[in-house]
């Protein structure tokens, strides 16, 4: 029996170390800007996981992609790295009066990296492939404002079809009509899935998948499977992005522990992630070079609205809802569980979101308050008692169990009441439950931004048209007064404008907590001793392009 | 025993598709929906989903599913992953460092296994043996991710005795730690084995004789003792040679060697069911090569098991 | 085992008597003087009758006869008295401590051990010396009815396929085979969806036992294989023993000793699984305490705060210790040709 189980044991234990699907990242994410200059002679290894898609941009939603293909492909505008949007193709992105029609005129010169030059119809027919459902492309959502989306969801195209809101003019010229108004756009068109395709993409897409052609910094040389992605400088680019070495390759790693290893023996020389088992010591680590600062995911978990006893909208929900929340001790559970690699939250954004406010108000319902909770716990109850036994899910494959504990503990000591944390052993499952609204009590939700905008965080999460499976919004919260600023917001004139929507919008959740922020996951990670240059972006990704020896 | 051999090989047959039909059974009653788990976090589109779906013919009934697969595997057409890479070729890229790692870990227990348990076996009570004992004993107990993070801590990175990782296209050296965290555990039982069946077979009637007859000591010890202790060794070994080739999750994760282990983990939770049942149908045969000359080596070992 | 033992005596008997007997009679007549041996006469020495016996002792058999052996040997008190301490400890958590394993506050995390809290906390600070004596429990009984389980659902098919061959031993081992190959992360994951809800260790006990019994097959069968071309399994087939008959009284008991070096071996192993599956979140509720688990979770921790998983896994190394020493020990008194040694 020995070896069996033992051997066994060891397929069982994956889970514990693997690179797994924690967090899946949102779709890519493009080049970070730098002003700096000149280049190395060097080559830079960083760390990897093998990407779960073809590299094509429209159909790359997970980190393990959207970290080379991020430097790949260069899109309309790119971040810099406080996630300030400025053009990088585009010339000029000019919106009509309410947001919805946007012309957009391209730099002259631009070549993808095969020579062909970057057009007009390159960004058109790219963004009508990706919509068009029988192209199977993951990310077609984000093109749903774009007039004609919906005629390209339908059965029986052959794949070809285009949008009909674009436009070509000229070779650098071309429209766009949205179906309803839409500011966020010009940050939208930031995001990876929005990335030109050259022609030669069409004839084999299986092809380029394996071998992708861009636009970016960098071209690939060389993916081998399961073990490095090799991608050199690329000739043809001159946007915002100086890159500071010669090139960069992505290791695939299975397990982060593995390469953490690595960086502390010298053998690789940038991971923008750190193993748990190593939070504790890595900032005073003497063998690497540690980064750790706020940055853009929210972890969170969902409270269905209609869960007996916590209806939203109701006043025993609320009540109960801020109990709760004011019943976890997030200090302590981002100082001692996560060994400071998070930050306590203040809204349901990020502090790298444009727009980020600290002083919202209602901010106050997200800070461990033991009595007052208590108290807000027993007006409820004096509303409506039997409240059955509270349970939180997780997914167990994504190392979630120590805050799951910390955070049932913190709320069982505080309130005094049942509560227990439900793990499901796999992501598939877990989305599956989550999916079709079969979970009887809060669930894990995160949040990984897709492009630097509070509307991204909310309108996917909270918005009454994002419920009932046609978004993230997950526990289907629905406030009519939420819904009409989001609304506002697409209308507004300028982004800043939007913002100060979004900044009410976010007071109305702190009220109601349709689900309880947690904590803003950290951009941390390590470089090798004599690795120059390692920062993090608004992604929560390492600035490839500055890196140097 | 060609007539035995034969029979054998076909019932090879029935073994293989038992265990993929099973296997296929499990996979499609894995809870959960591996589609959906593609979007991660993000919003589902339900169009996309269900063209995803009818590509991998998930939308079809399991026993459909499955004859597809069967069918197509005919032609050694195993099917794609998810993200879209030939089943083959992962598999090809993955199983010959398993086989390397598996062979050398399958060495380590074997040779080290035997020696310490017929050191300690012959010397049963000497201090040496009860060292032997208790460094086995704390093999077995302590789960094999401690001694490999352990080991991969203090040989790897603390004293820069062997790289700290395996990596692309590892040597000998780059598998020799991960080896040794791998085939411990089985070390461990192999000492065991081998140290009770010597210390129950030298107290034989037939050695009793041998030495009667005026054997030399070592003589007997080798022609008789340990040719029939080897018997049971032989058989763990065999089976221990079958499970390593299905690949060592924990040190393939800890040490970062892309094998058959962690393909077939990432495949089960993913719920790739091409991939998990390929996979497990080459372990089968593996499995079912390797017992089929463990019970060879039995006949060869031990005259008085024959088989007709 | 006693009855080859006893069958073996007999023969050696006979054939001595015969020699001494026929030496004594062709010798007579060549007495040299001075040679003559003495023969005491029948009055001072009684003959007594062949194969006599003391019919007021008690009936030895291989289990009595085990026991006795069993009482002398100092292994199997010092195993003896660990098992009783850790099964009580199981039975009575609260006589070795007055703290609740799940209460946990945060603010104690990783805090050194201090009076009333020798081993420290843990990273969610509980008390790991509470959680340590709590945890026997639920480990013990998962090691020991999984074991349990195991040798009786293996040694049953490998000794059946061993025994009866043929097509039996086809279809059984092939059925062996099958089970082996199933990766037990698929399988634990599918059969344990089924009780997610139950918080029950048997739950955890099916799913290692379902996974777990082909090796205790195998080893079974090979045993049997071997024990049963052995000369007293012949002879008392001659003496019109039914194979039922042997299979139980010979080969099985013969086979005993391998099955439990494997069973008491391995139950360290599957107390070990069992943290396995919590993790995973497939196996018991994070509320039940488990030495499996407590390791699961100190993993983590293992380079910065090593102790928290030194407690868990030291009492698990015990345990574990004192089941193999008993396995060591029973086995010896089973097999009486390792007696001697």
């Amino acid at each position: 029996m020995g070896i069996r189980t033992s051997k066994k044991t060891m397929v069982a234990f994956l889970a514990t170390m693997a690179v797994t699907a924690g967090t899946l990242a949102g779709c890519g994410g493009s080049g970070s800007a730098s002003k700096a200059s000149g280049g190395g002679d060097n080559v830079i290894t960083v760390f990897d996981s093998e990407p779960q898609n073809p590299l094509i941009p429209g159909n790359t939603n997970e980190t393990g992609g959207s970290r080379p293909g991020s430097q790949i492909f260069a899109e309309l505008v790119s971040f810099d790295s406080n996630g300030k949007a400025q053009n990088e193709v585009a010339q000029s992105i000019t919106p009509n009066s309410d947001s919805t029609q946007y012309s957009i005129k391209l730099k002259p010169g631009w070549k993808f990296s095969d020579g062909t030059p970057v057009t007009a119809q390159s960004f058109t027919r790219a963004w009508s492939y990706v919509a068009n459902v029988k192209n199977v492309q993951k990310c077609a959502s984000f093109f749903s404002t774009i007039k004609g989306y919906d005629d390209l969801q339908q059965k029986g195209l052959n794949g070809t079809e285009q949008l009909s809101g674009l436009k070509v003019l000229d070779d650098t010229t071309f429209t766009v009509d949205m179906s309803k108004p839409d500011s966020i756009f010009p940050v939208k068109v930031g995001y990876m899935a929005f990335a030109p395709l050259p022609d030669s993409f069409y004839k084999d897409p299986k092809a380029f998948g394996d071998k992708p052609v861009g636009n970016g910094p960098y071209k690939l040389a060389e993916w081998s499977h399961g073990q490095e992605i090799r991608l050199v400088r690329n000739g043809y680019y001159h946007g915002n992005v100086k890159p500071r070495n010669q090139g960069i390759t992505f290791r695939i790693y299975t397990k982060v522990d593995a390469a953490y290893a690595d960086v502390q023996g010298g053998n690789l020389d940038v991971m923008d992630t750190v193993p748990p088992a190593d939070t504790k010591s890595f900032m005073s680590d003497p063998t690497v070079v540690a980064y750790n600062k706020p940055g853009s995911i929210i972890q969170m978990f969902s409270i269905p609205s209609n869960l007996e006893h916590f209806k939203s909208g109701t006043e025993e929900g609320t009540l109960r809802r801020q109990a709760v929340s004011m019943s976890i001790d997030r200090k302590s559970i981002v100082t001692k569980v996560l060994n400071g690699t998070g930050t306590q939250p203040v809204d349901f954004t990020s502090p790298k979101t444009p727009g980020f406010s600290e002083n919202l108000k209602g901010k106050e319902n997200l800070v461990y308050n033991p009595s007052k909770a208590k108290e807000l716990w027993e007006k409820a109850d004096a509303i409506s008692k039997d409240v059955d036994p509270f349970a939180i899910s997780y997914n167990a494959d994504g190392g979630n169990k120590p805050i799951y504990d910390a955070i049932v503990n913190s709320i069982k000591n505080t309130l005094g009441i049942k509560v227990s944390a439900d793990p499901v052993p796999t992501f598939q499952e877990f989305r599956n439950l989550v999916d079709k609204r079969q979970i009887k009590g809060g669930f894990r939700s995160g949040w990984t931004p897709d492009y630097p905008s509070a509307e991204d965080y909310l309108f996917q999460c909270y918005d009454s048209e994002a419920g009932h499976g046609n978004g993230a919004n997950d526990g289907d919260y629905s406030n009519s007064r939420f819904d009409e600023l989001m609304t506002q917001a697409y209308a507004a004139p300028s982004t800043d404008a939007a913002n100060v929507i979004y900044g009410q919008a976010q007071e109305i959740l702190l009220n109601d907590l349709p689900a309880i922020p947690l904590y803003y996951d950290n951009a941390h990670g390590v470089a090798m001793k004599g690795v120059k240059g390692f920062q993090m972006d608004w992604q929560n990704q390492s600035v490839y392009s500055e890196l140097h020896k | 025993m060609g007539k035995y051999l034969l029979r054998r090989i076909l019932q090879m047959i029935p073994v293989v598709l038992g265990t993929t039909l099973l296997v296929y059974a499990l996979v499609f009653a894995l809870p959960g929906d591996p589609v959906k788990a593609m979007f991660g976090d993000k919003p589902i589109n339900q169009a996309v989903a269900a063209q995803i779906r009818a590509e991998y013919n998930l939308d079809k009934p399991f026993i459909i599913q499955y004859l597809l697969f069967l069918k197509n595997a005919l032609t050694l057409n195993f099917g794609n992953t998810f993200a879209g890479q030939p089943v083959i070729d992962e598999i090809a890229r993955a199983f010959p460092v398993t086989i390397k790692l598996g062979l050398m870990a399958f060495v380590f227990e074997a040779l080290f296994g035997v020696v310490f348990g017929i050191i300690s076996g012959l010397k049963k009570g000497k201090w040496y043996d009860a060292v032997i004992l208790i460094v086995s004993l704390l093999l077995i107990s302590v789960p094999t991710f401690v001694t490999g993070f352990l080991m991969q801590y203090f040989i790897g990175v603390k004293w820069h005795l062997l790289p700290v990782t395996a990596g692309n296209d590892p040597g000998f050296l780059d598998l020799l730690m991960p080896a040794m965290v791998l085939g411990s555990v089985s070390m461990a039982y192999i000492i065991r084995l081998s140290r009770s069946e010597i210390s129950s077979n030298i107290s034989e009637d037939y050695v009793r004789t041998a030495r009667a007859k005026g054997m030399t000591n070592r003589s007997v010890i080798v022609r008789h003792v340990l040719r029939n202790s080897m018997i049971p060794v032989i058989t763990y070994l065999g089976q221990d040679l079958g499970a390593l080739m299905g690949g060592a999750m924990i040190s393939e994760t800890i040490f970062n060697i892309h094998g058959i282990g962690f393909l077939t983990y990432q495949s089960i939770l993913k719920g790739e069911s091409n991939m998990v049942v390929s996979i497990v149908t080459l372990l089968t045969l593996i499995f079912v090569v390797c017992n089929l000359v463990v019970d060879m080596l039995y006949a060869v070992l031990d005259p008085r098991i024959r088989y007709a | 085992m006693s009855d080859k033992n006893h069958q073996d005596d007999d023969m050696t008997d006979f054939a001595m008597n015969e020699t001494s007997r026929s030496s004594v009679t062709s010798g007579t007549g060549t007495v040299l003087p001075g040679q003559e041996r003495y023969v005491a006469s029948l009055d001072e020495t009684p003959l007594h009758e062949v194969d006599s016996m003391d019919e007021s002792a008690p009936a030895s058999n291989m289990w009595t006869d085990a026991w006795r052996t069993l009482r002398r040997n100092p292994l199997f008190i010092v195993a003896g008295v660990l098992i009783v301490f850790i099964v009580f400890v199981a039975l009575f958590p609260g006589v070795f401590t007055h703290q609740n394993p799940n209460y946990c506050q945060l603010e104690h995390s990783l805090e050194k051990g201090g009076p009333g809290h020798p081993f420290g906390y843990d990273t969610q600070g509980c008390d790991v010396f509470t959680r340590t004596v709590y945890g026997t429990r639920t480990s013990l009984s998962v090691g020991l009815l999984t074991t349990l389980l195991v040798v009786i659902v293996g040694t049953l098919i490998g000794g059946l396929a061993g025994f009866f061959g043929g097509w039996i031993d086809a279809v059984l081992s092939r059925f062996t085979d099958i089970f082996m190959a199933i990766p037990m992360l698929l399988g634990a994951i599918v059969v344990l969806q089924m009780f997610r809800t139950s918080s029950s260790i048997w739950k955890i006990v099916l799913v290692l036992t379902l996974f777990g019994w082909t090796q205790t097959a195998r080893i079974a069968r090979s045993s049997v294989l071997e024990t049963k071309n052995l000369e007293f399994n012949t002879a008392s087939t001659a003496l019109g023993s039914t194979p039922l008959r042997n299979l139980v009284r010979h080969i099985l008991p013969n086979s005993v000793a391998s099955i439990i070096v494997v069973g008491t071996t391995s139950l360290g192993s599957y107390i070990v699984s069992e943290a396995t599956l919590s993790f995973l979140g497939i196996g018991l509720p994070s509320t039940t305490v488990s030495w499996g688990g407590d390791i699961s979770n100190a993993q983590a921790i293992l380079r910065t705060d090593p102790s928290v998983l030194f407690y868990p896994s030291a009492a698990l190394a015990i345990t574990v210790l004192a089941f193999i020493m008993m396995g060591d020990a029973v086995k010896d008194a089973l097999d009486p040709k390792s007696r001697t040694a």
